[in-house]
């Protein structure tokens, strides 16, 4: 009875730990995972350009204590990237790649498929093939690296340290607790001589089945038993790594599959005399170790749930520099707008400065030779009477001259003024019915239609008296290139377009020949209809005061059809 | 070579004055006759196609002009060529030395040369003394 006893709360011990490795292994599972969706690139895989990964996994892996090493292997079986933890806790970038092509490890996992995640049985680590002292037995996790477009790069390697673990197991031990891979080999042993021997060159490799034969069958029957042989008892439990890693939700929802043939026994020999003697005062102890258990189960939970709270961490911190990146992108997106819209205001500027030499070169030079011209006729002109024909000509260049002068100056004030222009919110429709008052006897007499629509909108800001120069001007010219073999009809209307104010000028007038003219037509003294008297100046300055102050305009136009003048004001308001 | 004949289409009626005056020094027997712009010097080509006692040795052709400039007119004449019966050379005449208007001219190969305004008597002798001009010919370097 007191044996039932002691069996069960001794199996319920080796429940209790094996539910401990089964918690240590997942962190190692989840941080695989973790890797293998970490975006590694090919060039990730190449020694010569992936310095940059020590920053970057470097400061990851400083808080992973479980990590030994964490390395980046090829596809032929070479180490392309290598950080060790040094005993101190540092982790160091190894520059000494080695080439693992033959090592059971790889070799195990060159097969792996995309979704796999291989764990290695429990092993002593080896460097450049001789274990490395003191031993140091760890668990390999290995998963296979694919680029974006699914091309396998390799594979990402991280010796999980298993010291911890293993001493967590022995902990507490009265009774000889033992863990023996599938095998039988000792991996925990009360003669720790017996531990990892198989591993060990001239060691004493002997089995557990080798020492007990008579065990074996039994003991390999079921799950979870307990005999009794020659007085001594037996308990045991197994556990089958792929069995009891498959209840985690990663393997459990088939995000990924895990590869191992790990399959270890626990197990607890207590022996006859123990058993006699000082059964019932470690019934007591027993029951302390599997509280202890508990306790210690709840620590590595909070300990995983800790890696997940720095991985978490790190996601965060990548969230706020992230952020902030994106409120400097917008910065610099709104400063470029503003350079974008100061360099269209100076390239403005720069083609009116390119108008205005134009203008001097050509319509100014041409009539002050002309007087130079003129006056060195005057000076060998024979007698007076030739000096006198001279006299209307040189009166009409000076006339010409005094014209062009006031004409640039009303540009030349046009282009210093636009910032001082005052820019107030203008009504459309009493602006107009004053400009069409100018007008009101011609429009009479030639019985011209105006016809107008403000429902699109009525007022615009902008400067009064630019617009009503813009408007006298455009409806100046509608009547004056006006058809006289038809009804004239002249519709002014306002629209939007493209969250624009738009203000439209048509006419069915004479039109003009826009393929011929259509870069003159807002140029300087250009005209286009012979017999009709212009000066060249109207359009000029519509053109310049609208373009002054952000607006601009286009034209189109038929000949013999008409002519529409559409205005687009700067989305200001 | 005084019984030379000169087209100048120019909008510019001083010009045309001291153009008619600085001619008539050089020689009397020279010819001149003026187009306010270019639309009339064309009409007056195609009315005289044929007829080249009608037709000039020189045209002096003034860019900027209303109703149709310099470089039109050299367009229109372009399609009349083949069927002017007569030899002309075009002088393209400005009153800047704008480059791009020079770049331009020299890509036109209906134009004998360029001529910069203001245009001297001696301007015009030079001209008159290298005529025909077998180079493109500009009166200032």
């Amino acid at each position: 009875m007191e044996h039932e006893k002691l069996i069960s709360l001794q199996q319920d011990e080796l429940s209790n730990k094996k539910q401990l490795i089964v918690e240590l292994l997942k962190p190692m599972i989840a941080n695989l995972y973790y890797w293998k969706q970490y975006n590694f690139s090919e060039s990730d895989f190449d020694p010569e350009q992936n310095a940059h990964l020590e920053k970057k996994i470097g400061d990851f892996i400083i808080g992973m204590d479980s990590y030994n090493q964490f390395r980046l292997i090829d596809l032929s079986g070479k180490e392309v990237y290598r950080l060790n933890r040094q005993d101190n806790g540092k982790i160091v970038k190894s520059l000494a790649l080695q080439d693992k092509a033959n090592r059971d490890y790889y070799q195990a996992t060159t097969e792996l498929e995309k979704d796999q995640i291989y764990l290695s049985p429990l092993n002593l680590n080896q460097e450049n093939g001789v274990l490395d002292l003191p031993y140091k037995p760890m668990i390999r996790g290995v998963a296979p690296i694919f680029d974006a477009q699914g091309t396998k790069l390799g594979i990402v390697v991280i010796n999980f340290s298993a010291e911890r673990f293993l001493d967590l197991l022995k902990k507490d031990n009265p009774y000889s607790f033992m863990l023996l891979d599938r095998f039988g080999n000792y991996l925990i042993c009360k003669d720790s001589k017996k531990e990892f021997a198989h591993l060990i060159p001239n060691s004493q490799n002997i089995t557990f089945y080798e020492e007990h034969p008579e065990l074996a069958d039994s003991l390999r029957m079921k799950e979870s038993t307990s005999l009794f042989r020659n007085g001594d008892l037996w308990i045991k439990t197994e556990l089958d790594f792929k069995k009891e890693l498959g209840q985690t939700p990663l393997f459990q929802h088939k995000f990924a599959d895990i590869k191992t043939n790990n399959k270890w026994l626990l197990l607890k020999h207590l022996d006859s005399e123990i058993l006699n003697a000082r059964l019932k005062s470690e019934i007591f102890s027993i029951f302390l170790i599997n509280l202890l258990a508990i306790a210690v189960i709840f620590c590595l939970s909070f300990l995983e749930a800790k890696s997940d709270t720095s991985k978490r961490k790190y996601m965060q911190a990548l969230e706020l520099i992230n952020k902030e990146l994106e409120s400097k992108s917008t910065e610099l997106e709104s400063k470029n707008n503003s350079l974008a819209a100061m360099q269209s205001k100076l390239e403005l500027r720069n083609a009116q400065l390119l108008e205005y030499n134009n203008i001097v070169a050509h319509n100014l030079r041409a009539p002050t030779t002309s007087v130079s011209a003129l006056v060195s006729m005057l000076k060998e002109s024979k007698d007076y009477e030739e000096a006198k024909s001279y006299f209307p000509k040189l009166q009409k260049v000076t006339h010409a001259i005094n014209t062009l002068v006031d004409d640039l100056l009303i540009y030349v004030r046009i282009l210093n003024d636009d910032h001082q222009v005052n820019m107030e919110n203008i009504a459309l429709e009493p602006l107009i019915e004053t400009t069409l008052d100018l007008y009101v006897e011609t429009l009479d007499l030639e019985t011209i239609e105006v016809k107008t629509d403000f429902t699109a909108w009525k007022e615009v800001k902008f400067s009064k008296i630019y617009l009503q120069s813009v408007i006298q001007n455009l409806i100046s010219n509608a009547i004056k290139y006006r058809d006289p073999s038809r009804k004239s009809v002249i519709f002014i209307r306002t629209l939007w377009e493209n969250d624009k104010k738009v203000l439209v000028v048509e006419d069915n007038g004479v039109g003009v020949d826009l393929n011929r003219y259509g870069n003159d037509i807002f140029k300087l003294y250009k005209r286009f209809h012979r017999g009709l008297s212009g000066k060249g100046m109207g359009l000029f300055l519509v053109k310049t005061q609208l373009e002054s102050l952000n607006a601009n305009i286009e034209v189109t136009s038929k000949l013999g059809e008409g002519t529409i003048f559409k205005i687009t004001f700067d989305s200001y308001e | 070579m005084n019984n030379l004949s000169f087209f100048l289409i120019d909008d510019d009626e001083i010009f045309q004055f001291i153009m008619k005056n600085t001619i008539a020094e050089i020689s009397p027997d020279i010819k001149i006759k003026f187009f306010s712009d270019g639309e009339k010097g064309i009409d007056f080509l195609k009315q005289n196609l044929g007829a080249a006692t009608n037709l000039p040795d020189i045209i002096l052709l003034d860019v900027n002009m209303p109703f149709m400039d310099g470089w039109e007119f050299l367009n229109e004449y372009k399609s009349l060529q083949t069927e002017i019966k007569k030899d002309i050379n075009i002088y393209l005449l400005t009153s800047s030395n704008n480059p791009n208007d020079i770049a331009m001219a020299k890509e036109i190969s209906e134009l004998s040369g360029y001529l910069v305004k203001p245009i001297s008597k001696e301007g015009i002798k030079n001209l008159i003394s290298h005529f025909p001009t077998n180079e493109w010919y500009h009166n200032q370097f």
